[in-house]
């Protein structure tokens, strides 16, 4: 297991080489220039000039790349050009809870929604639970989460004069009244994870449901409850568990609207504002950043296989 | 932008009605006892909100560091000839100037013209973060971008002033949030709304709102390209004036009302062409049958008789709605004169490089924003200007545009800005299309709020008040 992981975080070297590569070669071959974008169109040639200098833009692509490269092995990822200096670091650090908060709402509900109501479809084949269940799961699959955001706004205010709040809170300011402002986001934005693992785990129940073993487990004159709770579940949960890995990256990309929408600082909003104002050394840190968080994540969910699966060895 | 005026104070500033200039720093209107001479009294007590005193040192530092070629202000214009600011004691500033220069006294009363702290400058920077000023409102905490909180100066030189004891300016990207805020009492304010649907269907969700509504200073115009065909041609640019049909252009993109104007946008009423003589110019007539017969025979005789196709840059940026909308509308009118305006979208980082690099055709821009007169005439079309999107160059109207900026008599001035307008409506470098009525919608509870009609808002809280 330790050489799996050993293998699995040297993997990180690759794949984070592939990710500095792209996002620094996308950022510049978008249109419009940093230096009229940060100074203004009217600025003077002198000034852009002096500018691109000052900030190593006049030098070769590669040159610029590996210094960047190198600063980032050290931890430093450059400065924030809309900031005026200030570390990029500090920008993500600052925004990054705000993230994190909102999509771990958006799990815990997407899971407390999706086990429950797939549980109970699998079980109710063909009744109209089950129905019920699979028209909500396509409801909150085909429903974007924008769509959803802004009626979560929209309409209180215009029926009861009230919306969720838009000030954002730290938690170690008002915990109580952080936690309540990443509801109504945190459902906006987990609805459609909510319909796809309510689908996934549903029709996963119902092979599982179907297997020599849990036929076994009811002949030996264990209760439905167990058989499925304990049995079933476990098992059917194995290719869910992938999909919710995967859909990580998902809500992260998610964030950008409904941080947006329900006004909350996060990384999806500093992404947005950076990218407009071609703030490189911002956008490239968010991505290598969300790049390493997306790798871990997917690297703790193969390891949950061993658990969910004692059959599953890592060679 | 926003933050400044609120933080800082300045020599001079306009009233929020944009009617009259009165003293801010400065105790009276300057003395100017010769045409390069300008004497500014500063108020005595004037402080930092550490306590230190503001003084005329600190005048001379900020105008002269505007005026440095070396720091490339893009404002450097404002200060003009500016050759150097004395200070004979502490509280005394004499500008000196290299030459006359009659729009100073409006500039320096503008916004951007804040007197910044000299030695907090000199060894931490003008950064808000770490900003100290002396205007009605502190700093106490701001995230770029998210929201930024101001508390009241106690040591404002104005003992009453400001009335608010606070005030939190959030940034709300999303439109339907914003309004949603606003119906809910969440926010106290939204300005500048045009979209006619929009605040009624704020209205309809709250109708206790205030409705304010009053005329900006900003300027929608069709640029076009005069270094390139097909707009190096005069005769294309005027038919383009003669075909393009103002009130319907204000019907789709301003929906809450307005007026045509010409090169001065009509709510600058001291120095706009009066809407009765606009009105029988060529491109403002009404009906249009008479401009549009002359614009066919302009366009043919430029040998575009079968119609041309026209590079139009826009963007879908929401904040910049008006220039994707004023495409639209304007594209659809011109095809009916066999005119294809192809947009070219793209973000507004894209559209400021092809501005700049003059990578365009046309395009349907807003500009302006200043009480002074010299911005909406001198950078927009002198030859070599950097706010001279269209790189227009004609050396007879540069020499009018030099002498207004030397004219000290009001009087004089306006007629000769009037002339100059009218070489302009004669020349078309852009076709001036229609402004809005700008319409402001207030929270029952705030009280005596000003909507800023300039760039400058430091008067728009100043006398604002907020009910329980």
């Amino acid at each position: 297991m330790t050489g799996y992981l050993v293998r699995r975080l040297l993997l990180l070297v690759p794949v984070l080489l592939g990710v500095t590569c792209t996002v620094f070669v996308a950022m510049r071959v978008l249109p419009g220039d940093l230096a009229v974008v940060q100074l203004g169109e009217y600025a003077t040639p002198e000034a852009l000039q002096a500018f691109r200098e000052e900030h190593g833009l006049n030098d070769p692509l590669v040159v610029q790349y590996f210094r960047w490269l190198g600063d980032l092995v050290q931890l430093d990822f450059g400065e924030s050009m809309r900031s005026r200096g200030r570390p990029v670091l500090d920008e993500i650090v600052q925004r990054l809870p705000v993230t994190l908060e909102l999509t771990a709402f958006a799990f815990s509900f997407a899971l407390i929604v999706a086990i429950p109501s797939a549980i109970v479809a699998a079980v109710k084949q063909g009744t109209w639970v089950d129905y019920l269940a699979r028209v909500l799961s396509m409801l909150g699959l085909a429903t974007p989460s924008f769509v959803i955001g802004s009626l979560m706004v929209a309409l209180p205010a215009i029926w009861f004069g009230w919306i969720p709040p838009i000030r954002y809170v730290p938690f170690t300011a008002d915990p109580l009244g952080n936690l309540s402002q990443f509801v109504l986001p945190g459902i906006a934005l987990g609805l459609i994870l909510a319909g796809t693992l309510s689908r996934m785990l549903r029709s996963q129940l119902l092979e599982v449901l179907r297997q020599d073993y849990v036929r076994t487990a009811r002949s030996k004159g264990l209760s439905e409850r167990l058989v499925v709770l304990r049995h079933a579940l476990k098992n059917a949960f194995i290719p869910v568990v992938t999909i919710m890995g995967l859909q990580v990256g998902v809500l992260m990309g998610g964030t950008i609207i409904i941080e947006s929408i329900f006004s909350l600082p996060g990384i999806g909003r500093l992404m947005v504002e950076s990218v407009s104002l071609r703030d490189y050394p911002t956008v490239q840190g968010i991505v290598v950043f969300m790049s390493i968080f997306y790798v871990l994540i997917n690297l703790a969910v193969d390891v949950m296989y061993a658990w969910l699966d004692p059959r599953i060895r890592y060679a | 932008m926003l933050i400044a005026p609120y933080i800082y104070s300045k020599l001079l500033r306009w009233n929020a009605e944009v009617t009259e200039i009165v003293p801010d720093l400065a105790t009276s209107m300057p003395e100017i006892p010769d045409r390069l001479t300008f004497i500014f009294k500063l108020r005595p007590g004037t402080q930092w909100w550490d306590g230190t005193p503001l003084t005329s040192e600190d005048v001379a530092f900020t105008f002269m560091r505007i005026a440095d070629p070396r720091l490339n202000s893009p404002h450097r214009y404002k200060v003009g000839p500016l050759d150097r600011v004395e200070t004979p004691d502490d509280r005394t500033a004499v500008f000196k100037l290299q030459r006359p220069f009659a729009p100073l006294i409006s500039y320096l009363a503008t916004g951007w013209m804040m007197v910044l702290p000299k030695r907090w400058v000199e060894t931490k920077g003008d950064r808000f973060q770490d900003a100290l000023g002396s205007g009605p409102f502190k700093i106490v905490s701001r995230q770029r971008a998210v929201a930024t909180r101001f508390e009241r100066n106690p040591l404002y030189y104005v003992p009453d002033r400001p009335y608010p004891d606070a005030v939190d300016f959030r940034v709300i990207p999303d439109f339907a949030t914003l309004d949603s805020a606003l119906i809910a009492g969440e926010i106290d304010y939204i300005p500048t709304l045009t979209d006619k649907s929009r605040v009624d269907a704020i209205l309809a969700a709250n109708p206790r709102l205030q409705v304010i509504q009053n005329p900006g200073l900003h300027w929608n115009f069709f640029i076009m390209n005069c270094e390139k065909p097909p707009f190096r041609d005069k005769r294309v640019r005027q038919a383009f004036n003669l075909l393009i049909d103002r009130e319907e252009y204000l019907k789709v993109v301003h929906s809450t009302g307005g007026k045509p104007s010409g090169p001065v946008t009509w709510g600058f009423e001291r120095y706009a062409i009066p809407q009765d003589q606009l009105a029988r110019l060529p491109g403002y007539r009404k009906p249009k049958d008479q401009d549009i017969r002359e614009a066919k025979a302009l366009l043919a005789a430029a040998g575009y008789e079968g119609g041309l196709s026209v590079h139009n840059i826009t963007t879908t940026r929401p904040e910049h709605a008006t220039y994707h909308d004023g495409s639209l509308a304007l594209k659809d009118q011109l095809a009916r004169y066999g005119i294809d305006l192809r947009l070219d979208i793209s973000d507004q980082a894209t559209l400021q490089a092809k501005r700049r690099a003059g990578a365009f055709e046309s395009h349907v821009y807003v500009n302006g924003g200043s009480q002074e007169i010299d911005e909406y005439l001198y950078g927009p079309h002198y030859t070599g200007q950097a706010r001279n999107v269209n790189r227009y160059s004609n050396p007879e109207l540069d020499a009018l545009l030099d002498r207004q900026r030397e004219i000290y008599d009001e009087q004089e001035r306006a007629q000769l800005i009037m002339e100059i307008q009218r070489k302009l409506l004669e020349e078309v470098p852009s076709v001036w299309l229609a402004d809005p009525i700008y319409v402001t919608l207030v929270s029952p509870r705030l009280h005596n709020y000003k909507p800023y009609r300039a760039f400058d808002l430091s008067s728009d809280l100043y006398d604002a008040w907020v009910e329980g």
